[in-house]
């Protein structure tokens, strides 16, 4: 992701935040949509770009979660990188590996805010597990949904671009 | 960017990010957290040596420059007691002429005034009526019973309700006591005005020598304030009309920081004294 697309899909992902929280604030607890921008971010393989993305990320999530400054960002960017070098090595190009990957990182994400929280806040609190779960669950679900309609729309551009443009024979 | 690179700013923004997280952490509710004890069991032992090392040199210094400037306090210290000893028995002399040419005169003294501490439950020194509520409990309080502060004269009680009474402050527009000034003891009328940090005194007459910064005093012939009570300082000092000085003085208590008067415990004067006009025999 350019770094204009990561500013436009940032933006896009706050606003659906601040949407969704108006209209059904549990929702944002159940699905995290900024975890599926930096896991969609760093499935490039990217890791300075994973890193950059999770940071910013985190940072905005951190400024509209209301809890300490940087907690989600200390997340963000350990997901991001990670993720980044997890994509550098393995091929992630199918809805059932990006539902697995969102899984874990929100399982990742939750046991860094949670050691985090124990570690450096005077009163850290555990998450309940089958939160996490549903969390892990519903994010990965959303964040394959995503990725799927995602490949089916870019598939379908150059399907466009090769039928207008047909290949020239020699 | 290189992947060695890019794993260095990973960790000094993880760094940066625990430092931000730990800075936000307000200080009333700041408790013990495992991170910080961690890291204070790894640095408290090399922060002793450091700081017992340290404090050996400065403890020195400090100890020689402490025993200097207590020699001299002391010194010091004997002066002023030594100077106080001569103020208290030049004090003691006066006090004795006073009581033998009291005697000589047959002079006796106005009553001795008490003082009664009042709890101030509303004020109101901003509105066109300047004045207080104090608690004067059950002992109650006169009309015209003067009011004081440590700086000076706050006003007179003009009503009473319950336990409760209402205090004329000095600044109020209406409210006049005589007054005199302390250095040359000329008598004039000392009264509130517009501004509720400054007074009149009227009634100076202009071959009357005044100067800023002249104590302004109760004069004790109005009937209500006994003299000697400190009013203010003049501060500004016009012409005025033909006869008199305009002079302005600056009030010796501060209204806006009060919580707590006094009551000057003295008898009122009979009533029918302080009536105008009346049989000039006994």
């Amino acid at each position: 992701m350019r770094l204009l697309e990561l500013t436009g899909a940032l933006a896009a992902v706050v606003l659906l935040h601040l949407v969704v929280v108006r209209l059904a604030p549990g929702a944002v607890e159940v699905v995290d949509v900024f975890l599926i921008l930096i896991v969609f971010n760093a499935l490039a393989g990217n890791s300075a770009a994973g890193l950059a993305g999770g940071l910013a990320a985190g940072l905005v999530q951190d400024a509209l979660s209301g809890g300490p400054f940087g907690l989600y960002a200390f997340a963000g960017t350990i997901l991001g990188y990670g993720t980044a070098r997890v994509a550098q090595r393995l091929v992630l190009d199918n809805a059932a590996a990006v539902l697995a990957v969102i899984v874990a990182a929100v399982f990742l994400q939750q046991a860094i805010v949670s050691a985090l929280g124990l570690l450096a806040l005077p009163e850290g609190v555990l998450p309940d597990p089958v939160a996490v779960l549903l969390r892990g669950c519903a994010s990965g679900a959303v964040g394959a949904g995503l990725f799927a309609l995602r490949a089916r729309w870019r598939g379908r551009r150059v399907g466009e671009r090769r039928r207008r443009k047909p290949l020239k024979l020699e | 960017m290189s992947e060695r690179r890019t794993a260095w700013l990973l960790t000094l923004l993880l760094v940066a990010q625990i430092a931000l997280l730990d800075a936000q952490v307000p200080e009333p509710a700041r408790g013990e957290t495992l991170l910080e004890r961690g890291i204070l069991w790894l640095v408290a032992p090399a922060a002793r040596a450091v700081a017992a090392v340290v404090d050996v040199p400065q403890g020195v210094a400090a100890s020689l420059r402490t025993r200097s400037a207590l020699l001299e306090e002391n010194r010091e210290l004997r002066r002023r007691a030594d100077a106080l000893k001569l103020d208290l028995l030049r004090l003691r002399n006066a006090e004795g002429d006073v009581e033998r040419l009291r005697a000589a005169l047959a002079y006796t003294p106005p009553a001795e005034t008490g003082l009664r501490v009042a709890d101030i439950v509303y004020a109101d020194y901003s509105s066109r009526l300047r004045s207080l509520v104090v608690y004067v409990g059950d002992r109650g309080a006169r009309v015209d019973q003067p009011v004081v502060a440590a700086g000076g004269l706050v006003g007179r009680v003009i009503r009473l309700s319950g336990d409760y009474a209402k205090v004329q402050l000095l600044t109020d527009p209406a409210a006049s006591a005589g007054a005199m000034i302390e250095r040359s003891r000329r008598q004039g009328l000392i009264r509130g005005g517009r501004d509720p940090n400054q007074l009149d005194l009227d009634l100076v007459p202009l071959q009357e020598v005044v100067r800023p910064g002249d104590r302004v005093v109760t004069s004790g012939i109005d009937g209500v304030y006994p003299r000697g009570i400190p009013i203010g300082e003049v501060t500004t000092v016009e012409g005025g009309d033909e006869l008199f000085h305009r002079l302005r003085v600056r009030p010796a208590v501060e209204f806006g920081v009060l919580d707590q008067v006094y009551l000057l415990e003295l008898p009122p004067l009979p009533p029918d004294l302080m009536e105008g006009g009346g049989d000039a025999s006994p």
